[in-house]
């Protein structure tokens, strides 16, 4: 065990004396900086008119409006820069066949593959952990943090950074030289955007696959909600692919096809087993992931329902009924059915959506949600209560000095100094003592 | 107390190794010696275990290894192609080696002189001292056996002689050493047992008088059995 500890202490030594990691933490520096500064000007300027009006200032949210679009650049910055960072972290030791040296110390090869992904595993906690200034420094000038959403928000950053790292040791274990390695990781995460971009297309098997593409799933998290069945899939792919590349880095292992083959396979079946987990909840404080409270309380109370949608599923208005409705629907009711209706039916009702409750049936060509529940009120009998005072979200608008958001600039110049001063304490220490 | 028996080793249908039977004795320098691409260098990973033969057996101790696992616990192996790490100081490398192999003795340290490169980057030490730094990685990992792949490549004459007085130590305790090498006035000198590949098989094998009296040669050099073996 001790052995172990040393060699992670030496794995984090590496990435602390690679130039990779220092040019990333600096670029880190100068993108959230830039980001924080932009997003609080912006901010800034539009509370000037929420700050005299209440219903205006409801639409204020720090999370979506400053951490996500600051956070953003971290999204860049892992996706096209982080690959080189990890992956020197095994195809050094393959290029220098230092490999072979570790594993004939005591170290097993999966050991070495499990310290080579923990320390990795610190590292990106310790980029994660250069975003704190932003939280701490937005707090000092009166900016309110939604706790809930930002750590929705730093665990979204976590996840995918563990995905980035999955690729990078990925195409480290498969290819031998750092380049081909580093291209093939950019490879493998542009390609994953890609799939992302097929969510617009009137194609239901691209548009289908498009659930599966990372960016998809991280959106819960920006949107404030926590998807059980998202974060579940986020963690599969990892795993898969830390397996994979466990497999093709260990020269130990004989049966190499045989253990990739049954890998595939589970990992298909923990996917088809995850397409039915369906637990979703909204951290947002305004809530805006989800229906009112009383309307939650009216959906609880009425009887299952059908849903009959006349539209076909690429159409602009089925996806704002998803997104405005049937995603806050799910949140609630987990017993609704929804069909979407096809051949000559379609077409002779196209753009009706009905709704069947106790028998009774309504018709509706709106996809809005007042529109629905005035219907479902009517379907059921029962009625909406006015929403309590206390339990409308007062939105936090904040106007901040001219150039105040500018000093974070110097925080992370600062941090980025010390970095730079680590590095050349750790590369070139002299070193005195003799044996 | 090592023994192969007929082992085959093909990459992408080229037959690297054919048929190799050989057996290794304890506390003896073997040296396997044979013209470029006879598969030395794949012959050591193979019974190190990096490389798995598509047919035949290894055993160790007459215990039959199938994996680089099992045969870890006996053999310490140094790589031909091994760049150790080149960012760090000698003393960083050296006191990683010191804490993970529990190496409290310094006599092997100082040995291979290497408090005279104490203080440098590995990145910057001459070829010979870079190799005299694998060698002392190989020998510092305790294991009956020592398998070393083109241990002196780099050395100049006096490092040659100083690394062989330290090898013929090892054997002194029991210890077992298998070495590939190219040089062969260094290989008449140091070894007891020569092993001659050639195109994959073993031509030869036994002590320099065995393989004298096998092919007739009168003159005490390994260069002439090595020729005469060779045209066959």
């Amino acid at each position: 065990m001790k052995s172990y500890l040393i060699l992670l202490f030496k794995e984090i030594k590496d990435f602390l004396k690679s130039k990779t990691t220092y040019i990333f933490i600096i670029l880190l520096a100068i993108i959230l900086s830039y980001s924080f500064y932009s997003a609080v000007d912006l901010y800034s300027k539009a509370s000037l008119t929420a700050v005299k009006d209440k219903l205006y200032a409801q639409g204020f949210e720090p999370a979506s409006g400053i951490f996500v679009p600051t956070l953003g650049g971290l999204f860049i910055l892992l996706s096209l820069f982080a690959p080189f960072v990890f992956i020197q972290s095994l195809i050094n030791e393959k290029h220098n066949n230092t490999l072979l040296l570790l594993a004939q110390m005591p170290f097993s090869t999966k050991g070495i593959f499990y310290i080579k992904s923990l320390s990795s595993f610190i590292i990106l906690i310790g980029f994660i952990l250069l975003t704190l200034p932003i939280f701490i420094y937005w707090h000092l000038i009166g900016g309110h943090i939604p706790y809930s959403e930002a750590l929705l928000l730093l665990s979204e950053y976590m996840l995918y950074g563990l995905f980035i790292i999955a690729v990078s040791f990925f195409s480290a274990s498969i290819f031998k030289t750092h380049a081909q390695a580093s291209i093939f990781s950019l490879f493998l995460i542009i390609l994953s955007w890609f799939i992302d971009f097929g969510k617009d297309m009137n194609i239901p098997f691209v548009s289908g696959i498009t659930k599966f593409s990372i960016t998809h799933n991280l959106k819960y998290f920006e949107n404030g909600t926590f998807s059980l069945s998202s974060t579940l899939y986020l963690l599969l792919i990892i795993s898969f692919l830390l397996y994979t590349a466990y497999v093709f880095f260990n020269f130990s292992i004989r049966e190499k096809t045989i253990r990739l083959i049954l890998a595939i396979i589970l990992f298909i079946s923990l996917m088809f087993i995850n397409q039915n987990i369906h637990f979703n909840a909204d951290l947002t404080e305004s809530r805006k992931a989800s229906f009112s409270f009383e309307k939650e309380r009216f959906l609880k109370k009425i009887p299952a329902f059908t849903i009959d949608i006349y539209l076909d599923p690429g159409d602009s208005r089925a996806k704002d009924f998803e997104n405005d409705f049937l995603k806050k629907l799910s949140l609630v009711k987990t017993n609704v059915k929804t069909h979407y209706i096809k051949g000559k039916e379609l077409q002779d009702n196209y753009g009706t959506i009905v709704f069947t409750l106790n028998n009774k049936k309504e018709r509706t060509f709106s996809t809005s949600e007042e529109e629905i529940f005035i219907i479902l009120q009517k379907l059921s009998g029962l009625s909406i209560k006015k929403e309590k005072t206390q339990q409308i979200f007062p939105g936090y608008p904040l106007v901040v000095k001219n150039g105040w958001a500018m000093y974070l600039f110097i925080i992370y110049s600062i941090l980025s100094v010390l970095s730079i001063t680590i590095y050349y304490m750790i590369s070139f220490k002299p070193f005195k003592k003799r044996r | 107390m090592i023994s192969l028996n007929k082992i085959y080793k093909t990459y992408e249908n080229v037959t690297v190794l054919k048929n190799i039977t050989l057996s290794i004795n304890k506390g003896t320098i073997t040296g396997i010696i044979g013209p470029n691409g006879a598969g030395k260098s794949t012959l050591l990973k193979i019974i190190t275990g990096i490389e798995y033969p598509n047919k035949g057996e290894i055993y160790i101790d007459n215990m039959h290894v199938m994996s680089f696992n099992h045969i870890k616990p006996f053999i310490s192996y140094m790589p031909e192609r091994m760049t150790i790490y080149p960012e760090y100081h000698v003393y960083e490398y050296i006191d990683f080696l010191n804490k993970v192999l529990k190496i409290k003795n310094t006599n092997l340290f100082n040995l291979f002189f290497l408090e005279n490169i104490y203080t440098k980057r590995i990145k910057h030490l001459s070829k010979g001292w870079h190799q005299r730094l694998k060698l002392y990685t190989a020998l510092s990992i305790k294991r009956p056996v020592y398998i070393l792949d083109e241990p002196f490549e780099g050395f100049d004459p006096l490092q040659m002689q100083h690394i062989i007085e330290i090898l013929l130590s090892f054997v002194k305790q029991s210890k077992t050493i298998i070495l590939s090498i190219h040089e062969l006035s260094y290989a008449q000198r140091i070894c007891n047992d020569f092993i001659l590949l050639n195109k994959g098989e073993v031509v030869a094998q036994g002590t320099l008088n065995e393989l004298k009296e096998k092919y007739s040669v009168k003159e005490n050099t390994l260069e002439k059995i090595f020729i005469k073996a060779l045209e066959g």
